[in-house]
């Protein structure tokens, strides 16, 4: 009965089968020939006579080899400085051992020549050889690694990944320093081919979990998978659901905390964004500032972001529910103050909520895509101006500016934008049914919200931990926080192999609070 | 089969949110808020109620404003309906803070009166009670004391007696299983209009028998007198005695102001089998504060054990007039008909309460007071 939106079965397998002739490992299967010019032709073939691939002529030895390589991807100063030179200096050592540069193999087969000058390497021909020396001599453009816009701390590291994979393993290696770091390369997409790295604590991570998360990666099939929004959606275990069921972060430090709690972290190039799984609801709730603060500091944060979760959620159903059904139940000062600001409003207040949350979606939406000083300017013509002119024209009453724009700032709370928009996504079904039968239905959509999220799995492990099934112990790390030397043992959602972080005491030196 | 099934999985729902048919919306806005109720006798033997309505600005500059509509009818509810004839929006009586009934009405019954309040769900339950001496529309029509509306004038008036001790907190919840109770009668505030300063003055309290009002009342002195007897109310309680006869009548000096800083009742309910009366013992330990005092010289022990005696004196026969009065009238505002119900069941005269119990009993308070505190000065 409810599967109407699945496929039919018809031709199941076919695209991951076959291998079309755009994609990347269209090229065929074959061992080059002793036939320098045969060879040449068959790679500019391979690559569709794309004018960017350049054929140059090098004497070495008295023989006129071909150095092939795409000009849009190599460093000229690495094949100056690493090849040409060399080459030119040299006499009769085999061609491995004159080239300077660290990266440097030899191979027969075309698809290997052709993925390696995709991927920046220069190719060596020399006649009659079949052997083609592969060089690397890639250029990277890369931004420094900073402090990512969208999770910015006040304490702790300003250092974010950036859109290099290597980069960014190397920031974490350089933090973690730890052999049993373990990284393990996918590559996928057919025609946009993508390196995914997964990453783990050996040993400490379950196994089962890593067997499900590559799983889950390989069988990917797909042309193009460039933005880690496809990834989650092909490997998330519920893609109709609201809430996202794994963090996405660009820093390193959350990153290598959440490894350390035994989860994977799925990175991939191009991309500064990571994806952990598994994920609880409270992880998006946590942000490195509340352990850097101190714990009565933290802990307040903390609550504060839980509370907020609420407000957003049912602030602007409650309002509705109380000036619709349930006025008795507000004090009768405020209640005159209510009902003195609804009074010229022609429409219900449904519709004026409505209307506000989507003209603040609006703002939101036009200030991300402008330039920054454009956007500022939206910013104050959005807020001010429209806020304004609403209320002069009755169209939304004052206590609806107030409720939105408290709700507005309440879902901007979040650590995560994703949590942070799927909240004030939520807040419109619920205000509908608060429109609808009241407080009985903001309780029946939060009922069907929490019924949700304790089905709700992320790769295996419950999404609600530790509400969901309810564990104390680990409640230390959710509404508050507490200090750094209770939180002693690693959430149990993610099933990691050892359970302890740190000793029973970390306090040692200090006797007396023992 | 599975078409179908999919076509009836997107109906349901849609049926269930457009076809039901009840729908118990109650815009705010477009309510009229009762602030106040009040009945009078009318003509014809009519009922005459005069609702008070807080109207709501558009302009939340404008100010506040009161509406008076004023009906005849025979019920309530029938009221309700030419009310609703004759205001804009609809009647809405769910924050309404006061009900006012005319002397002569209360003199009958208030039952019916509060009926409708008790069946209906959204009904104001905090609302407070009140009793007219003379007409409720006059009161009503008002409209506002200086700055205050008229409701909120009376209300923050009774708050503030009720929060002096005077008289004792009643509303339409709390007077509920007091209406009800055999063995136990109440008291409710008596309003008048107060022509001298266009006001409402607090006249006492009106004392009620069964359902009915009595048409006795004790003075704010004597209803701090019941309260402390009634152990509702034992702390700052203010009272005013007269102590001495010197020279002139009035003079100040003759005067004593209290404030009861503790107050312990002990009550004690016995049986009398051969005068066939229940004697009821209070023995109440006051701790006062010295408030005026003009006459001064309290440092001297025996000037302050001859203040204690006299006041206790005062207090005794102010408190024996208050009982007088209260059996006069047969008003069991202590509730003492519940305590022979619980205790003294098989001395009740076919174990049941009659209705002059209360007039029959015997009760004698004994008082102990203790000046505590007299001031910054002696």
């Amino acid at each position: 009965m409810f599967n109407i939106f699945s496929k039919k079965n018809k031709e199941k397998n076919a695209f991951k089968n076959e291998t079309r002739p755009y994609q990347t490992k269209s090229v065929s299967d074959q061992t080059l020939s002793n036939d320098l010019h045969k060879n040449i032709s068959i790679i500019k073939e391979s690559f569709a006579d794309t004018a960017d691939l350049v054929c140059k002529t090098i004497n070495w030895n008295g023989k006129s080899g071909f150095l092939l390589y795409l000009e849009t991807l190599v460093d000229n100063e690495l094949i100056e400085n690493h090849i040409i030179k060399p080459i030119k200096q040299a006499q009769e050592q085999p061609i491995m051992e004159v080239i300077t540069a660290l990266d440097l193999k030899e191979s027969m087969k075309l698809p290997d020549v052709v993925q390696a000058l995709t991927s920046g390497f220069c190719a060596f021909l020399l006649p009659k050889s079949s052997k083609v020396t592969l060089i690397k001599v890639s250029k990277q453009n890369n931004r420094p690694p900073e402090e990512p816009f969208n999770e910015q701390v006040i304490r702790g590291a300003h250092i974010g990944f950036i859109e290099d994979l290597n980069t960014n393993i190397n920031i974490i290696r350089n933090q973690v320093q730890n052999p049993k770091l373990k990284v393990e390369y996918i590559t996928l997409g057919k025609t946009v081919s993508t390196k995914v790295a997964i990453m783990y604590f050996d040993d400490l991570a379950n196994k089962e979990l890593i067997t499900k998360v590559k799983e889950r990666l390989q069988s990917i099939s797909a042309d193009i998978i460039q933005i880690p929004g496809y990834i989650q959606e092909y490997i998330e275990d519920r893609t109709y659901s609201p809430f996202p069921q794994t963090l996405n972060t660009e820093r390193p430090d959350r990153l290598i905390a959440n490894l350390m709690d035994g989860r994977v972290g799925i990175m991939m190039n191009g991309t500064p964004t990571c994806l952990i799984a598994p994920s609880t609801l409270i992880s998006f709730f946590q942000s490195p500032d509340d352990y850097n603060g101190r714990v009565m500091i933290g802990s307040f944060y903390r609550f504060i972001r839980v509370f907020s979760f609420f407000v957003t959620i049912g602030l602007p159903a409650l309002y509705i529910a109380v000036v619709s059904f349930h006025y008795e139940s507000v004090p009768v000062e405020l209640l005159f103050a209510i009902k003195s600001s609804l009074e010229p409003i022609p429409v219900p207040p449904l519709l004026e909520a409505i209307f506000m949350a989507v003209t603040l979606e609006l703002i939101r939406e036009a200030t991300i895509r402008l330039p920054n000083p454009v956007a500022q300017t939206i910013g104050v013509v959005g807020g001010l101006v429209i806020g304004n002119a609403v209320v002069d024209a009755n169209l939304v009453s004052n206590m609806m500016i107030i409720v939105i724009a408290i709700t507005a700032i309440s879902s901007f709370i979040m650590p995560s934008t994703e949590m942070s928009t799927t909240i004030r996504l939520l807040s419109f079904p619920l205000m509908l049914a608060a429109a609808l039968f009241g407080l009985i239905g903001i309780v029946i959509g939060f009922l069907i919200i929490v019924i949700h999220l304790c089905k709700l799995e992320s790769f295996g492990s419950p999404y609600f931990a530790p509400f969901g099934p309810l564990r104390w112990k680990e409640l230390k790390d959710t509404i508050i926080r507490f200090p750094t030397w209770m939180l002693n043992s690693r959430p149990k959602d993610a099933q990691a192999v050892y359970r302890t972080t740190q000793a029973e005491n970390p306090r040692e030196w200090d006797e007396k609070n023992e | 089969m599975k078409r179908l099934q999919r076509r009836l999985l997107l109906l349901i729902p849609v049926m269930l949110l457009t076809l039901t048919g009840c729908w118990d919306q109650q815009m705010l806005k477009e309510n009229r808020l009762i602030y106040g109720i009040g009945y009078d006798p009318g003509k014809d033997n009519k009922l005459r109620e005069t609702v008070v309505i807080r109207s709501v600005p558009k302009d939340p500059k404008a100010g506040i404003a009161n509406e008076i509509v004023s009906v005849n009818g025979t019920t309530i509810r029938e009221q309700r309906s030419l009310l609703n004839k004759r205001i804009s929006g609809d009647f809405a009586e769910g924050k309404a803070r006061m009900i006012l009934l005319s002397e002569d009405l209360a003199k009958i019954d208030i039952y019916p009166f509060l009926d409708s309040f008790y069946r209906d769900p959204r009904s104001p339950l905090g609302a407070k009670l009140g009793v007219v001496k003379g007409s409720v529309e006059e009161i009503y029509r008002i409209q506002q004391k200086e700055q205050t509306l008229i409701i909120e004038y009376i209300e923050e008036l009774l708050d503030n007696e009720e929060r002096n001790g005077t008289i004792p907190k009643q509303s339409i919840q709390t007077v509920c299983t007091q209406l009800f109770d055999e063995g136990r009668d109440f008291g409710l505030p008596l309003l008048r209009y107060d022509e001298e300063n266009e006001g409402v003055e607090l006249d006492g309290l009106a004392l009620f028998n069964k359902r009915s009002y009595t048409g006795e009342n004790l003075t704010g002195h004597q209803s701090k007198m019941m309260m402390i007897l009634a152990e509702e109310r034992g702390k700052n309680i203010e009272l005013t005695f007269k102590v001495d006869n010197q020279e002139k009548e009035n003079w100040l000096y003759n005067y004593v102001s209290v404030i009861i800083s503790d107050a312990d009742t002990k009550k004690n309910i016995t049986y009398d089998a051969s005068a066939g009366q229940f004697i009821v013992d209070l023995h109440i330990q006051l701790e006062v504060q010295i408030q005026e005092y003009a006459s001064d010289h309290l440092y001297k022990k025996e000037k302050a054990d001859e203040l204690e005696k006299v006041i206790k004196e005062r207090l005794y026969k102010d408190a024996d007039e208050v009982i007088t009065k209260l059996q006069e009238v047969n008003s069991d505002v202590f509730g003492y008909g519940r305590d022979l119900l619980a205790y003294h069941a098989k001395q009740l005269p076919e174990r049941e309460l009659h209705e002059d119990y209360f007039k029959k009993m015997k009760i004698n308070p004994t008082f102990q007071v203790t000046i505590t505190e007299t001031g910054g000065i002696y």
